[in-house]
């Protein structure tokens, strides 16, 4: 056994090399800063693209958002994250900034905690919103919930208590957890070196200073195995979501899922911060539309657009509905083993590409402002008058389209 | 109260540690109190609640004990004896095991039975098996007790309170009141530290590192979804290695802390996957369970004294009920079963070759394959082990077998295509067919594998690095003709000293064990 010096200087050691460590490991992370979550300066060639911070969206937008502090704001899940693009030339200066809230598989509860943080930050005035039919639907089986109230996520737990109605102290443990998980985690240094290792690469996944989702991935995909790859997959995902038995939107007792509660709450809260809500439905892909055919929920389709017009009525919000049979939804995808072929509107059934957001703004907002030619106007303003015509033309148009 | 927490780490431990030099400064029981409330306040963070039912357990046994010592001339004392095993097993089988027996008997007889949500209270198989142990030892006469503090931190020492290893009364009282066991010595803090180091980083870098690979496999296979064999083996490997690496970091943290306080536990593991034959698994896997279960079952039942076919018949049942223990659910029986079986061929074919002769150019081929079987024999046990079903395991087994085919993702594929085209063809013509999706995880799944497997086989264990300085009690003297491992002369170099080095490495260690904890999760023995 050697002596006791040798021990100490043992521990001594350990004690300082580990805090060595420590320290260089959060200066990595605060100046890679791979989630953008503390906004360092994005160099290129460094950290410009943030590969790794699409999976961490919930956590670091709260935070850009803040950055932005935006007059307008773009909410919803992942459709509207990257079909809506804030850099749109469609935008008036006085819409400016625009920052994309979009939050990919989060409920419709978290998007809109989501979105009104946003505009809250930036003091905005116009938040316009995505919705989904699948976000909508529960198990019919299942009872009521006794109270709509919901209990906040640790998620909506950093985002503005003004917002949430969380507790303060709730809300500065967030935002502190968020802080030093961060820079003192190895997870964040593996993906800070990731970050610096993946900025040549082509086609990497990030996400824009202001929210957006480029969808580089895209090429990347097209390139390597074609986008039938993604039409394939998507469709697996929705035949496995759809295929959940007892699929509707009201639960057991028939009353409507809490779901439309939340977008109640949302206009209302919009409404008394006079903030002007456009609200619109995302599109699909035929070969979507044609899946909520085939699992037998068309019927409950129709009767949760019929819900939402009557909530978005009761707050003179306009609804769009973009679920159309066209030469936008009909595109073919490429066949199997077609390579470097893309889809001009969709990137596959359930998002769609920018290009179409763009058309979608030149509707909602009344402007001609898409790149693109298009021969005939994109989407429909909903009412209580057109809505069954409507509905009905859709349903003809899917069921009669091969 | 989790080792793998910023609570523990930074308040709990440092608190409790110069609490218990301090108040050691008074004298030993006021030290000993300290670390029993400590103790019992560590148990208490996941539900206070259950403090009642182990503060109980701990009166009612040490109660016990002392009858069985002080009638130890008594002809009739081996009723008190029974009581008290019944007692114990009663506590274990009401919170355990009853929901599973009623469930089985509303299966059978079409009933409709009920009785209603049972909380497992945490540790409750450790701490009965510990007690158990006691209350025999001390009506063989091996040990005795006659303070009930000193009883009590024996139960509730939280270094192996939670997921043991389980400890004998007569191996851990003469430490709990030697002397220097009060005094702080810097040699204790060194190999503490750097054991619970090691621990650390295997449980929150390598376990939890793989679990994210192997959860969605099980769950997979428990909904029905047609598993191929790399997913199949794939799910199945990272749980091997993830269960490994998590209860083996948790023994070497829980040895560590323990040697804070000056304390030896004993080992618990020594490199199981190495092992080349199911009964060397078991002489180096789980050590203290598989001590209790020969000592306190195998033996009693009547071990290997009665015969071949009679102790076939014990080794079958002891495994049988060390899988019952491990969890109220059949899967844990036929692991178990298996198990057993595992056993019965192992001492079969043992018997069977004793007289074999095999070249010299044979022998390493030869451990290749025991290895080899051995191996892929645990990690089949290990898919009843995991998966919550019997369907489930049957699905990923089919899997690993190839009958749904063996397939990569197709992102691979193309990858494997486009830069080898000349391989992927004859991948392709050999049956090899791809599916959409999952390319991120398979890629992910195959790096931890191929990563890991040189650690287990490669590295020597913990307890091997810190061999020179008795890190634990127990230790296991490994015979290599039992054990694959190519590289045994890297341990040479690999034996622990106050160095630099050594103090650089534990450092590494220690530092990504805590910055893994962003994610924090239990240990996998917890649940049993």
């Amino acid at each position: 056994m050697q002596g006791k010096g040798v021990y100490y200087h043992y521990c001594i050691s350990l004690v300082l090399i580990s805090l060595c460590i420590a320290s260089i490991t959060a200066l990595v992370n605060y100046f890679v800063d791979p989630y953008d979550v503390y906004g360092y300066e994005r160099i290129p060639g460094f950290n410009s693209v943030k590969p790794t911070a699409i999976e961490r969206t919930r956590v670091f937008k709260p935070y850009q958002a803040e950055r932005i502090a935006p007059k307008t704001v773009i909410g919803g899940n992942s459709r509207p994250e990257m079909g809506i693009n804030p850099h749109s030339e469609c935008w008036n200066p006085s819409e400016k900034p625009v920052y994309n809230m979009g939050i990919p598989g989060a409920s419709f509860h978290l998007q809109s905690l989501y979105a009104l943080h946003a505009i809250h930050t930036g003091g905005g005035e116009t938040i316009i919103m995505g919705i989904d039919f699948i976000d909508f639907l529960v198990d019919s089986k299942q009872k009521t919930a006794t109270s709509n109230k919901r209990n906040l996520s640790e998620d909506a737990l950093r985002l503005a208590p003004e917002v949430t109605d969380a507790l303060a102290f709730n809300h500065f443990h967030r935002r502190m957890a968020d802080r030093l998980t961060t820079l003192f985690s190895l997870n964040t240094l593996i993906d800070s070196a990731t970050t610096v290792l993946l900025q040549k690469a082509s086609y990497g996944a990030t996400r824009d200073t202001n929210g957006f989702n480029p969808y580089h991935e895209l090429n990347q995909i097209t390139e390597s195995e074609g986008q039938w790859v993604l039409f394939e997959q998507k469709k697996l995902e929705l035949e496995a979501i759809f295929n959940r038995p007892n699929l509707s939107i009201r639960y057991s007792d028939n009353t409507l899922s809490n779901d439309f509660e939340d977008l109640r709450q949302f206009l209302e809260i919009s409404a008394s911060k006079n903030i002007s809500v456009i609200l619109f439905i995302n599109p699909y892909h035929i070969d979507y539309l044609k899946q909520i055919v085939q699992a037998k929920l068309w019927s409950e389709f129709e009767a949760w657009k019929q819900e939402i017009l009557r909530i978005s009525d009761t707050y003179q919000v306009e609804l769009w509905d973009f679920n159309t049979v066209d030469q936008y939804s009909t595109e073919p995808p490429p066949p199997k083993g077609k390579l470097g072929e893309q889809l001009q509107w969709f990137a596959e059934p359930a998002h769609y590409r920018s290009e179409l957001g763009e058309l979608m703004l030149s509707s909602m907002l009344s402007r001609q402002c898409q790149k693109f030619s298009a021969s005939q106007s994109f989407g429909l303003q909903l009412n209580t008058k057109t809505i069954d015509a409507h509905l009905k033309r859709l349903r003809k148009a899917v069921t009669t389209t091969q | 109260m989790l080792f793998n927490s910023y609570e523990f780490i930074f308040v709990f431990l440092p608190a409790t540690l110069i609490g218990y030099f301090v108040t050691a400064k008074i004298n030993r029981e006021s030290a000993i109190v300290w670390l029993v409330l400590a103790s019992l306040f560590f148990y208490s963070w996941w539900n206070p609640i259950y403090l009642i039912l182990i503060i109980s357990s701990m009166i009612i046994n040490f109660g016990l004990g002392k009858i069985l010592i002080n009638a130890s001339a008594h002809k009739h004392r081996y009723i008190w004896l029974i009581a008290g095993i019944c007692f114990n097993l009663g506590l274990l089988g009401y919170f355990k095991y009853a929901n599973f027996f009623i469930d089985n008997v509303n299966h059978v007889f079409d009933a409709d039975l009920y009785l209603g949500e049972i909380v497992l209270p945490l540790a409750i198989s450790f701490f009965t098996f510990q007690q158990i142990t006691y209350l025999v030892d001390a009506y063989r006469g091996i040990t005795e007790e006659y303070q009930f503090t000193h009883y009590a931190l024996f139960v509730t020492f939280f270094p192996q309170l939670i997921a043991g290893p389980i400890v004998h009364h007569k191996e851990m009282l003469p430490q709990f009141i030697h002397r220097a066991s009060f005094k702080p010595y810097i040699t204790h803090f060194s190999i503490g530290l750097t054991i619970f180091a090691i621990g650390l980083f295997k449980k929150t870098v390598l376990a939890d590192g793989m679990a994210q690979y192997a959860t969605p496999v099980f769950d997979a296979a428990e909904n029905g979804q047609i598993l191929t064999f790399f997913e199949a083996w794939g799910g199945a490997l990272a749980y091997t290695f993830q269960l490994y690496f998590d209860f083996s970091g948790y023994s070497d943290m829980a040895i560590g802390i323990a040697r804070l306080f000056g304390i030896k536990l004993p080992i618990n593991f020594h490199s199981p996957y190495k092992a080349t034959s199911i009964v060397e698994f078991w002489r180096r896997w789980h050590i203290t369970l598989s001590r209790f279960l020969r000592d306190y079952l195998y033996i009693p039942l009547g071990g290997s004294r009665q015969g071949k076919i009679l102790r076939y018949r014990n080794l079958i049942i002891t495994m049988l009920l060390g899988g019952l223990w491990h969890g109220a659910g059949w899967t844990f029986v036929i692991w178990g079963g298996l198990h057993g079986t595992y056993l019965v061929i192992n001492h079969m074919w043992s018997h069977f070759t004793s007289q074999w002769q095999i070249s010299e150019k044979f022998i390493a081929a030869t451990k290749l394959s025991s290895w080899g079987l051995t191996f892929c024999a645990v990690v089949v046990g290990w898919v009843f082990f995991r998966a919550n079903t019997f369907e489930a395991a049957l699905n990923i087994l089919q899997g690993m077998s190839g009958f749904n085919g063996i397939a990569i993702p197709s992102a691979v594929a193309s990858l494997i295509a486009n830069h080898m085209g000349s391989i992927w063809v004859v991948l392709e013509s050999a049956g090899l067919t791809t599916f959409i999706g999952g390319g991120r995880q398979f890629v992910f799944t195959w790096s931890w594998i191929v990563v890991l497997f040189p650690i287990i086989l490669c590295l020597p264990n913990t307890q091997q690095i810190m061999s020179r300085i008795e890190p634990a009690i127990n230790l296991y003297s490994a015979n290599e003709q039992t054990e694959l491992s190519p590289c045994s002369k890297l341990l040479r170099k690999l034996y622990w000293k106050p160095s630099l080095l050594w103090a650089t490495f534990t450092a590494i260690s220690c530092t990504c064990g805590i910055l893994a904890m962003t994610r924090v999760s239990e240990f996998l023995y917890f649940q049993f």
